[in-house]
């Protein structure tokens, strides 16, 4: 049984007479990247800030690391690392200056060139933060909030209004981290990001949690299952037909459901017995994102 | 309040300060300009510094001529005689004129009856014309009253309070640290705001810094920042215009005790108007509102008792007064023992802003 880092039991947040998160409960545990996906407004920034300590909550219990981030917030901030949305710091600092602040701040052993290093920034350290990219930046407050070794790291939509290409250097550190021991709480409402990152995924809409399950188990329980699309050239076309096998046509494209890998490599070995040669193989499988868009619909009503 | 956390953010909000454009120009430059500024304007007026008085005597008799003798024996006046045919008024006019004297015509038939009439015209504006004209009148009224009961005649004109002084340029030197301390307010006044909208007070709770621990280190930084300005500041009145102050290590001492107290109530104000301010756009009308009231009704440049009684009141109520006051008292009069209440008053001002400013920021949620 793995152990448990956070617990959140009946948590709710109101904001006057607007119910923010309304009765959510969940556990992250030691070592797992724990994903909460939503649209914006589902109430994902509140429940992270309520974890950090950062905001008070209405109802419910919160333990993080066996304690109460209402009232043990300083004990709590010594073991955790938290990169908030839009993550900013004092513009004319440059990038050791800002590391070596946390480092002293927080009494931490680590180096300012091991930090910058570990979120390939060291090329960067004498560089002002006005003048970092947005992805730097995120691997700037990413590294910041690694400087006291914490054993949960909050990221709060790390990659949020980053291009691709920053996007996937943020996630090559964040990968890094996977499997160092560290519970790492991701709220995004990038899908490809938690499917790529998370161990396991929790879906918010509208202060309350859809579903919380990994990533395959959301895909194979929502999900259409595996589409093999192909096409052949005419002599091999009647040979595929001649097969019987249950298909579809697509334009000019044939196209199978696939249930398993098994049953993927099976039909491949029929068509190398009848030595027919398929053109154009494709093997798609409905992702996190059309599943999402599927439950929750595109602009977040459910349907 | 951790010492440590507040010294090492010290450090690094003082090299943030000194990288941006501004920060350096208010620290440095603006003192300069100031100070060049208002000693070319009134560093060479004061005391032993003459002042052009035209006279013009329309009474026939040679007695009246004994008045312009001693007004030119005070040395405090250069005197221009103009003749009895001249328009005054157009004179004054055309010739720029600050200060004149009239002698009417029957100055002498009215002198023997007991009356005496003069007329001085003066520019408002002129502070300094103003008051001589003013006390050279009284003077010779009392001269000549003198002269009635039979005890010696003599001419006295009133010389500014404090004879040692040769320039005026001391009297507005308290004025200046004023402003650079005032100026204060609007250190952070932007920076709460921007502070609050980048999310910066929460990225620096991450390492533990409270709020009361933030406007700690802004104290610190903005009392040695303000101290360098008023380095600079004193230096160039000395250097440039042979400015003379009581600069007595106890003065110093004292002086920055005064500037400390006077940076905590600032930056305090500051922060709780930064407070009620939702974007850095409002906040310069937030500061303006504050800023220009407290500089003109403190005694920064002009008396509080020139000022209407209602006015004298609301001054009383301003902390740069008790600022002012202090920092008169210790570098111009080098009285020590006058200081204490303002001092006091200061003190107090400065816990209570301080304590209000940190309990506000620290209890709101959001900053």
């Amino acid at each position: 049984m793995p152990e448990t880092v956070i617990k959140i039991t009946d948590l709710s947040k109101s904001y006057g007479k607007f119910e923010a998160v309304k009765g959510i409960s969940f556990e992250i545990f030691r070592g797992e990247i724990f994903s909460i996906l939503g649209h914006n407004g589902a109430g994902k920034t509140t429940t992270l800030e309520i974890i950090e300590g950062q905001r008070t909550r209405t109802s419910g219990t919160v333990q993080v690391l066996g304690m109460d981030p209402e009232t043990k917030r300083a004990e709590i901030s010594q073991r955790v690392g938290i990169l908030p949305q839009d993550f900013n710091f004092l513009e004319l600092i440059n990038c050791g200056e800002a590391v070596d602040f946390y480092i002293k701040s927080l009494n931490a052993k680590d180096s300012v060139d091991g930090i910058l290093e570990r979120v390939d920034l060291l090329d960067k350290k004498r560089s002002l933060i006005k003048n970092l990219s947005g992805g730097e930046k995120h691997k700037l407050g990413l590294g910041l909030a690694l400087v006291n070794d914490p054993e949960i790291l909050f990221l709060d939509e790390p990659t949020t209004g980053l291009d691709p290409v920053a996007r996937r250097s943020v996630w090559k550190v964040i990968e890094r981290l996977k499997g160092s021991g560290k519970s790492i709480i991701l709220t995004t409402h990038y899908l490809e990001e938690a499917q790529k990152l998370a161990d396991r995924v929790c879906i918010m809409d509208r202060g309350m949690i859809t579903i919380t399950a990994t990533p395959d188990e959301i895909i194979h329980k929502y999900g259409k299952g595996s589409v093999l699309r192909l096409s052949f050239s005419d002599p091999d076309m009647k040979a595929f037909l001649k097969l019987g096998m249950k298909h579809r046509r697509s334009g000019d494209f044939i196209e199978i459901d696939i249930s398993t890998m098994d049953e993927f490599f099976s039909i491949i070995d029929r068509f190398k017995e009848i030595r027919i040669s398929p053109e154009n193989l494709t093997l798609t499988r409905d992702t996190l994102e059309d599943i999402f868009i599927d439950l929750m619909g595109a602009d977040g009503n459910e349907s | 309040m951790n010492l440590r956390r507040i010294l090492l953010y010290l450090k690094l909000d003082a090299k943030s300060f000194m990288r941006g454009k501004t920060g350096p120009f208010f620290l440095i430059v603006f003192p300069i300009i100031l100070i060049l500024l208002f000693g070319s304007i009134f560093g060479s007026s004061g005391a032993t510094a003459k002042t052009t008085l035209v006279v013009q005597n329309l009474d026939p008799g040679n007695d009246t001529w004994g008045i312009v003798n001693s007004i030119n024996q005070t040395g405090l006046f250069s005197v221009v005689v103009i003749a009895p045919d001249v328009n005054i008024s157009t004179y004054i006019a055309q010739n720029s004129i600050d200060s004149a004297l009239q002698i009417p015509e029957n100055f002498s038939v009215e002198f023997s009856k007991g009356v005496i009439s003069l007329t001085y015209y003066s520019n408002p504006s002129n502070q300094i014309a103003s008051a001589l004209g003013q006390t050279l009148a009284n003077e010779i009224a009392q001269s000549y009253n003198s002269n009635l009961t039979g005890s010696k005649s003599v001419l006295l004109v009133s010389r500014p309070v404090l004879e040692k002084f040769s320039k005026t340029i001391d009297y507005y030197i308290p004025g200046f640290i004023g402003f650079t301390i005032l100026s204060g307010v609007f250190a952070l006044i932007y920076q709460v705001p921007n502070y609050r909208e980048k999310k910066i007070f929460r990225q620096l709770s991450f390492v533990g810094l409270t709020k009361s621990e933030w406007l700690a280190a802004s104290v610190i930084f903005f009392t040695l920042s303000t101290f360098i300005s008023d380095l600079v500041l004193v230096g160039i009145g000395y250097a440039v215009f042979d400015a003379n102050l009581s600069l007595s290590i106890q003065s110093i001492l004292l002086s920055a005790v005064v500037i400390f107290l006077g940076m905590i109530s600032f930056l305090s104000i500051g922060l709780l108007a930064g407070l009620l301010t939702k974007e850095e756009n409002s906040a310069s009308l937030i500061g303006n509102v504050i800023f220009y009231p407290m500089l003109f009704l403190s005694g920064v440049f002009f008396p509080i008792s020139d000022m209407p009684a209602f006015l004298q009141v609301v001054s009383e109520f301003l902390p740069l007064t008790y600022f002012i006051k202090a920092l008169d008292n210790l570098i111009l009069f080098d009285n020590i023992q006058a200081v204490v209440l303002p001092i006091t008053i200061m003190a107090v001002i400065a816990v209570l802003l301080f304590f209000a400013a940190s309990y506000i920021a620290t209890n709101r949620e959001r900053l």
